[in-house]
Formats: C-alpha cells, sequence, structure tokens
C-alpha cells in the first residue's frame, strides 16, 4: 500500500514549507476549540460536574472523524497509514501522567491548547495558566535524573487498537464510532439528570443537527469498511514497509546524529562480526532464531542490515521486523571503503566540493578516531571595510 | 592542479568576483519600520483632516504628529548607531545627488521634521495652545508667529504632508530596490510595497490611540483598503520572483521553501495581513466594538516584514546562485 | 451576555470540524496536532537565554538545543502561533473577545489565578512525562489509534473527576 500521502513523509515537500503549513492548520485547529467552547474555563470545567460535556462532544467528535477518515482514505490506498507517525506506549508515565494532566485541568480549568485559545478570548487566567505550564515543563527538567527510569518504564512501541486486534483499521474505526456514539447519550442522559436535580435546564442541543452529525459519522463508518470490500489489499494485516537502500555515508551520518534512530545489525556469521564490525552495530545472537530475534526488537527505530556486500534485499527474517527496514548499500565492504578510508582531497576546490570533502573527512574522522585533515586553504574573504558605507540605510 | 589556484580562477570566494555587501543587523529594519510607520502616520492624518475638514478632536490624535516626531528620532537614532563613520554624518547634507535614493532620504528625512511640527503645531485646541504657551516662556513670541503661519497654511502643510509622507515611505523600499546585488530587494514593487505597509501600520498606531467615532471607522477602513493593496503587492512580488531568471529563483525560494519561508507566512502573511484583514472586514460589517489585537497584529506584521526583507535579502548574495 | 455575543457552534459540528482539521494534518504531515511541546519550547528558549549551561547539561531540556537550531524554529511553535490566531478570530467573530478572568462566583481574582498557574505546574509536568497533553496524545494519538494514547485519556478523565470535588467552590 503505497499512497501518495501523507504529504511531507513522501518527500512532497520540506521542513520549512511544514512549519508554514502549521500555522494554518493552527489556525483551524485554535477556531474549531474556539467555537466548541474551549475558551471559557468555566465551560471546560463543566465537564467534570456533568452539568455541560461538550470537552467529551468535541473531542470524540474529533477523534472520530479523524479516525474514520483516515480509514476510508487508508482503505482506498490514498495515504500510507504505515507512514503515520503514531505516538508510541509507555505504560506507566502515560496513566501517571493523565492522571496529573487530568488533576490540573480541573485546577486550572485548561489544558495547554485550550489555554491557548482563552489567552486569544482575553481571559487572564488562560496566559498565567500557560505561564505555569511553561515553569511545569522546567520542573520536570529540574527532576529529570530522578524522573528518568519511571519515564523509560512500561515501554512498549507503537501499540495501535488494530494492530492489537488483528484487524484493519476501518473495522476498529467503526467500534469507535459506535463507542463514542453510546458515549454522547449517556453524556446527554447525564445532563439531563443533573439539570432536573438542580432545577436548571439541560445545554441546549439541536436535536436535528446532532442527528445528522450521528448519521454522518455512520455514514463514513460504512464507507471505510466499503472501502476495505473494494480493495482486497487492505484487508491484509499492514504490509511490511518497502526496504530501503542506504548508501554508506548516510548510515554513517545517523549513527553520528541519532545513534538511538536506528538498529543496525551485522547479518554476516558470528566470528566475522565479532570480528570486525561496524561501530555500534548488533551481532546476531548465536543459537537464536534470527526472525525471532528481530521480531524482539520494538519498532520505533529504523532496522539497518548489511552483509559482507551488497545484499539484493532484506533477508525474510529481517523482514519480521514491523518498522522500517533498510540494507546498507554495498554492506560492510562499501562501509569500509566510503567511510573507514580517507577521502581524497577534491580535484576541484569549489565551496560545494569543499564541504563535501569536509563533512567525508569529519565522518572519517568520527569513525576511525583520527584527525581530521585540516581543509586545503582557502583565500579567506576578507571584509572590505569602506568609506562609502556611511548611511548604512539612508 | 593546486586547489588554491583554482580557488583564485574559479570561485566564488575571490573577494573581486562577488561584491562584499555589508551585512545589516536590527538597526535597519527597526529605521524602515519606523519611517514606514511615521510615513503612514504623516499620510493619514493629513488625509483625514483634509477629508473631514475638521481637526483632530481628542487629546491623543493633536498629539500624534508630535509622537511621529519622536519615532522617527528612535529611527534615526537605530540608523545612526548603524554607521561606520558617525561624524561624517553632515557630508549627507552637503550636497544632492538626484540618482542616489540614500541622497533622496537623506533630504526627505530633514523635511519631514519642520512639516510635521507645523501639522501637529496647526492642529492643536486653544487649550493645548495656552499650555504650551505658558512652558515655553521666552520663546512666546516665536511660537505665536509659527503657529500663525501653521494656521493661515493649513491646507498647503497638510498636501506637503502627505506628499512628503508617501515620498519617506515609497523611499523606505526603494532604498532596499535598487541595490542589484541582493536579488530579493532588486524589483520596483519594493517601494510600492513599504508604502502600503507603511500606511497600513501607521493607521494600526492610530487605532491603538483614542480617537472620535468617525475617525476610527475611517481609518479601519484606510487600513483595510491598504492590507489588500499590500497582499495584493506581495502576491505581484513573488509571482515576479518565481517567474524570473535563476537570481529571482534563488531569492523566491528563501521565501516559498527556505530559511524564512515559516517566518514569513505566519508572520506576515497570515498574522500581519490576512487575519487582520478579516478582523476589520468583521468590525466594520458587523459594527463590533474594536479590539487592541487587530492593530497589533498589523505591527507585528509590518516589523516582521521589514526584518525579513532585510534579513532574507542579505542571505541572497549571488554566492547562492548555481 | 454581551449583545454582540453569537452562539457556540453545537458541540457535534465543532468536534467534526476539529476531526477535519486533524485529518487535514495527518494527511498533509504524517503527524498530529500538538500544543504543550511549542509552550515547553518557549519555556527553554526563555531559560537558555537567562542560563545556558543549566538547559544545555540538563539530561532532558539538553536535547532541544543540541541541535543548534533555534529553539523556536519548529513546526509545533507555528502550529501554536496559528492556534493563537484561530482562537482570536473565532473569539472575536462570535464576539467573545473580552478581557477578564474567569471565574465562578464564589472565587476572587487572586484565588482563581493562584489555581490557574498551579493547575498550569501540573500539567506542564506531567505532559512532558506522558510525552504529550490532550491535544497531542489523547486527541492526536486517539485518532491514530494509538493505545497508550487511549490509556492516556481514560487518565485525565479519571484525574478531573477525582480532584474536582476538591475545587469545586472555583467554577460553581
Amino acid at each position: 500500500m503505497n499512497g501518495l500521502f501523507p504529504l511531507y513523509q513522501k518527500g512532497a515537500f520540506e521542513y520549512p514549507v511544514a512549519m508554514a503549513l502549521a500555522t494554518l492548520l493552527g489556525l483551524g485547529f485554535g477556531f474549531a476549540l474556539e467555537r466548541g467552547g474551549f475558551g471559557s474555563a468555566r465551560r471546560l470545567a463543566a465537564q467534570f460536574y456533568g452539568t455541560d460535556m461538550r470537552v467529551l462532544k468535541v473531542m470524540f467528535s474529533a477523534i472520530v472523524t479523524a479516525t474514520v477518515g483516515l480509514g476510508i482514505f487508508g482503505g482506498l490506498g490514498v495515504v500510507d497509514l504505515g507512514a503515520l507517525q503514531i505516538p508510541g506506549t509507555w505504560w506507566w508515565p502515560q496513566i501517571v501522567g493523565g492522571f496529573v494532566l487530568g488533576a490540573g485541568f480541573i485546577v486550572s480549568g485548561y489544558c495547554p491548547g485550550t489555554a491557548v485559545v482563552a489567552t486569544a478570548s482575553g481571559n487572564l487566567d488562560g496566559i498565567v495558566s500557560l505561564v505555569g505550564v511553561m515553569f511545569g515543563a522546567l520542573l520536570f527538567g529540574a527532576l529529570w535524573p530522578v524522573l528518568e527510569g519511571f519515564y523509560q518504564s512500561g515501554e512498549a512501541g507503537v501499540v495501535t487498537l488494530n494492530g492489537m486486534l488483528g484487524v484493519p483499521w476501518a473495522v476498529v474505526a467503526a467500534g469507535v464510532v459506535a463507542m463514542a456514539v453510546g458515549a454522547f447519550l449517556f453524556g446527554e442522559w447525564v445532563e439531563r439528570l443533573l439539570a432536573k436535580k438542580g432545577g436548571t435546564e439541560a445545554p441546549d442541543v439541536d436535536p436535528r443537527t446532532r442527528n445528522r452529525v450521528f448519521a454522518g459519522f455512520g455514514v463514513a463508518a460504512a464507507l471505510g469498511l466499503a472501502a476495505l470490500a473494494v480493495t482486497p489489499a487492505a484487508i491484509a494485516p499492514p504490509a511490511p514497509s518497502p526496504v530501503a537502500q542506504w548508501d554508506a555515508e548516510t548510515l554513517a551520518d545517523a549513527l553520528v546524529r541519532d545513534p538511538g534512530s536506528v538498529y543496525l545489525v551485522d547479518l554476516r556469521d558470528a566470528a566475522a562480526c565479532g570480528k570486525d564490525r561496524i561501530a555500534g552495530a548488533l551481532c546476531l545472537p548465536e543459537g537464536e532464531e534470527p526472525g525471532a530475534f528481530f521480531a524482539t526488537l520494538p519498532p520505533t527505530r529504523t532496522l539497518v542490515v548489511y552483509g559482507a556486500s551488497d545484499l539484493a534485499d532484506a533477508p525474510a527474517d529481517a523482514r519480521r521486523f514491523t518498522g522500517k527496514v533498510a540494507v546498507l548499500t554495498g554492506g560492510h565492504a562499501a562501509f569500509h571503503s566510503d567511510i573507514l578510508t580517507p577521502p581524497p582531497a577534491p580535484t576541484e576546490a569549489t565551496p560545494r566540493t569543499l564541504a563535501d570533502f569536509e563533512r567525508k573527512q569529519a565522518l572519517y574522522a568520527w569513525f576511525t578516531g583520527a584527525e581530521a585533515a585540516p581543509p586545503p586553504v582557502m583565500p579567506t574573504r576578507k571584509a572590505v571595510t569602506r568609506k562609502t558605507k556611511k548611511g548604512g540605510g539612508c | 592542479m593546486n586547489p588554491q589556484l583554482v580557488e583564485i580562477t574559479h570561485g566564488r570566494t575571490n573577494p573581486g568576483i562577488d561584491p562584499v555587501l555589508h551585512a545589516w543587523g536590527w538597526e535597519v529594519p527597526v529605521y524602515l519600520f519606523l519611517g514606514g510607520l511615521v510615513a503612514g502616520v504623516m499620510v493619514l492624518l493629513a488625509a483625514l483632516e483634509l477629508k473631514r475638514r475638521a481637526k483632530a478632536t481628542t487629546p491623543a490624535g493633536q498629539a500624534m504628529p508630535f509622537v511621529a516626531i519622536g519615532l522617527i528620532s528612535l529611527g534615526m537614532g537605530a540608523l545612526f548607531l548603524d554607521l561606520a563613520h558617525k561624524v561624517h554624518v553632515y557630508r549627507f547634507y552637503l550636497s544632492f545627488e538626484a540618482t542616489s535614493p540614500m541622497s533622496w532620504g537623506a533630504w526627505i528625512l530633514m523635511i519631514v521634521y519642520p512639516v510635521l511640527l507645523l501639522q501637529g503645531l496647526g492642529g492643536l485646541s486653544d487649550g493645548a495652545r495656552g499650555w504650551l504657551r505658558a512652558k515655553v516662556g521666552g520663546l512666546g513670541t516665536l511660537l505665536d508667529r509659527v503657529q500663525a503661519f501653521a494656521d493661515a497654511k493649513r491646507r498647503p502643510i497638510l498636501w506637503t504632508s502627505m506628499a512628503v509622507g508617501a515620498g519617506l515611505g515609497v523611499y523606505t523600499g526603494l532604498l532596499l530596490g535598487t541595490l542589484s546585488a541582493r536579488l530579493l530587494w532588486n524589483s520596483a514593487v519594493m517601494g510600492p510595497l513599504f508604502l502600503a505597509s507603511g500606511v497600513s501600520t501607521g493607521a494600526a498606531l492610530l487605532l491603538c490611540v483614542k480617537l472620535d467615532h468617525e475617525a476610527h471607522h475611517t481609518l479601519v477602513r484606510w487600513d483595510t483598503l491598504a492590507i489588500g493593496v499590500e497582499l495584493a503587492l506581495l502576491a505581484v512580488l513573488l509571482l515576479g520572483l518565481v517567474t524570473g531568471g535563476s537570481a529571482q529563483q534563488v531569492a523566491a525560494d528563501t521565501l516559498l521553501g527556505g530559511r524564512y519561508t515559516p517566518y514569513f507566512w505566519s508572520l506576515v502573511v497570515v498574522g500581519g495581513l490576512a487575519v487582520p484583514l478579516v478582523l476589520n472586514v468583521v468590525e466594520m460589517r458587523r459594527g463590533l466594538r474594536p479590539t487592541l489585537l487587530t492593530p497589533a497584529l498589523v505591527l507585528i506584521g509590518g516589523f516582521a516584514l521589514r526584518t525579513l526583507v532585510v534579513a532574507a535579502g542579505q542571505y541572497t548574495s549571488f554566492g547562492l546562485m548555481p | 451576555m454581551n449583545p454582540q455575543e453569537r452562539p457556540l457552534w453545537n458541540p457535534y459540528v465543532a468536534g467534526a470540524f476539529l476531526g477535519l482539521v486533524l485529518l487535514a494534518t495527518y494527511l498533509l504531515m504524517g503527524f498530529g496536532l500538538g500544543s504543550s511541546a511549542a509552550v515547553t519550547r518557549v519555556a527553554v528558549a526563555g531559560a537558555h537565554a537567562v542560563a545556558p549551561a543549566a538547559i544545555e547539561n540538563n539530561g532532558y531540556l539538553g536535547a532541544y538545543v543540541s541541535s543548534g537550531a533555534p529553539i523556536l524554529e519548529d513546526w509545533m511553535v507555528f502550529e501554536v502561533i496559528g492556534v493563537f490566531l484561530g482562537g482570536l478570530l473565532g473569539a472575536y467573530t462570535g464576539g467573545r473577545l473580552k478581557k477578564g478572568v474567569d471565574r465562578g462566583p464564589r472565587i476572587g481574582v487572586g484565588g482563581r489565578l493562584g489555581l490557574a498557574l498551579a493547575g498550569g505546574v501540573l500539567m506542564g509536568f506531567a505532559a512532558r512525562l506522558a510525552r504529550g497533553c490532550t491535544s497531542g496524545q489523547a486527541l492526536t494519538g486517539g485518532a491514530a489509534l494509538a493505545v497508550g494514547s487511549w490509556v492516556f485519556m481514560f487518565a485525565v478523565f479519571a484525574g478531573g473527576y477525582a480532584l474536582a470535588p476538591l475545587v469545586r467552590r472555583q467554577w460553581r
């Protein structure tokens, strides 16, 4: 399944453009939150006294819409669900963090996002709340040495409901719709009950609009399921993502920049691996079935495998790894010749070749511990001070 | 071949091949922003009075020409800090070079002061005049004569103020536009663009102070118009760059897909123009109570535009060209 | 009530609209919305300006500055600028833009602001611990069917309901 979307992950545009789009998407987010009534702390807090379940209604409606939408587009093959960056699971920090965040929510009246909207609505308590969030984040940093162990505890990798249940996304999405509608009806029932008890009026919900939205959810969920029927490929469990080819420099760069982003596994036999492997590589454990070993690795990083020389494709064992898989082009030999040998000096010293040379030099130095040779001397660009410069901007 | 030799004959690092340009820091954007702001205030105050055939009614409105004098002085202070040879400033005023925007600017700045002073003095209420008269002491007769002149020539002074303001606004952009070595700046649109931006920021500043209802409404309308024109000019600028040669493409990339893209779209286009435009239109059509946040966004956007254009322009030297 | 104020949207309609924005974010970017990460970056940038060494040497916060890129040059930061602008547009066009402190009838301004600050500290801390807040975890992760995010969401509701009786005075 290889869709055109998500555009950014598929390389349609670069990070600066992504950041520019972020403002537009945030604009929609903020506008929706405001129209949902999330700019007011009292209205948000009412959720926890049962008198106005707006938080539940808005939030679940949003989740349902997005999930079902992803189910439909994923089913049709428009969007590559495997390319989505899905938050990982760390059981204990998420349970405890969620509980504390809920407590902070009812005490401050906001969550971080709605506090921004409240600030934009002129509520002073919103910005005070934001200042609190900033202090809280710094406090977490200050307590990091104590908290680090707990922060990493209960790691389970990327666990999704559809993956756990072994069913396609759209099926889970349909289930979420059913659950959400149930929760909405229950919430409205509680609202009416408390309103009767307190002698007040339940929040006014136009039943016609509500039923239309519910019907829309139902139709969308059905569409998602129908998309599965027309695209049989979608019914199969998510296909392993295609194997990427990494050249030695890409790998070396990843190892230097962020060693935590890859698992590097040496596929050669234990003797060769033990004698001379790429720094940071794991050897295949002896006496264990390689497939089982790959299956134990959490799919949060990219798995990079290499053999003695070129591997045409990742072996089936490595394919059992559920995350992204890459093969080192040229294998161990290529890494040896490209990174572990001093790069030749450029023949033509343009800024581009020089920068390229310096990068290769730096990688060579990093992996071999050798001193980086000084780059070829270049005439330094002297700032010419000119008398005519008077009136810089005038 | 010796790399050094290659470097000297082929490389761009040879100072004799690409022009070496001085890098501007924060001072120049501040000056350009304040210059545009004052230009906008001059044009708008004069236009408002000519349109209504009545002087500003609120004390804040009457004080604005004097505030503008303070702002332009601040801007020139920032500019002065940027000068390499501060004592040589006087040389600007020893000659006039008709083909140099710098020379034009230096002289326009000199005219701004007396025009603003006359505009301000002529617009004062009787109460304020009495207060000022008591303050100046021995200079009273001089003040009386200046005041009499400002009153007698009120309309010519206002027309002059509008012309000088427009000149100041255009010049802040033209100054950049004539520098061909900076790829992004080298566009004829820069002058009108900076004037439009100056008018909208000037309107925003005036909308921050207490004016009478009618003046407020007129200014919101003009502000909206200026923002609309500014958006159109930005589109013209970008279209011109995108459809231009490779030098222009490099310049366009900094705003459309490079280093300054997020700031440009977020702070200038969306936050500084589009959102205030919508807020203004909604305020006018539905008669909503005005909010200070709209002019605040316009001011932030105007400052961001100057800062980004200066920074992005300096980022795009010929060295970036393929 | 302010005569210029207009009614809020039907919550289900507002939610569906929010969901479409989230869906668009996923389709364009491949990840979802958030907010606490941006607020954290502002805090780190401020702290880094005051005490650079303390931040750089911090095991957790140091990661925000180690790349050398400007701390605030981040997707989430620009997104939150958009959230502010969107909130402003919504509040102004809805006639709800008004300077004030949102509080119940039985609490003073000082008390309300104190609690807002205290709750904010709790949230800022918890959002780092849980790797996201209601936007980044519950909403975004929930829509992506991440199990941890659903667990987080139920924990948020549990925490809110558990403490609600204690701070009832503030709201009702």
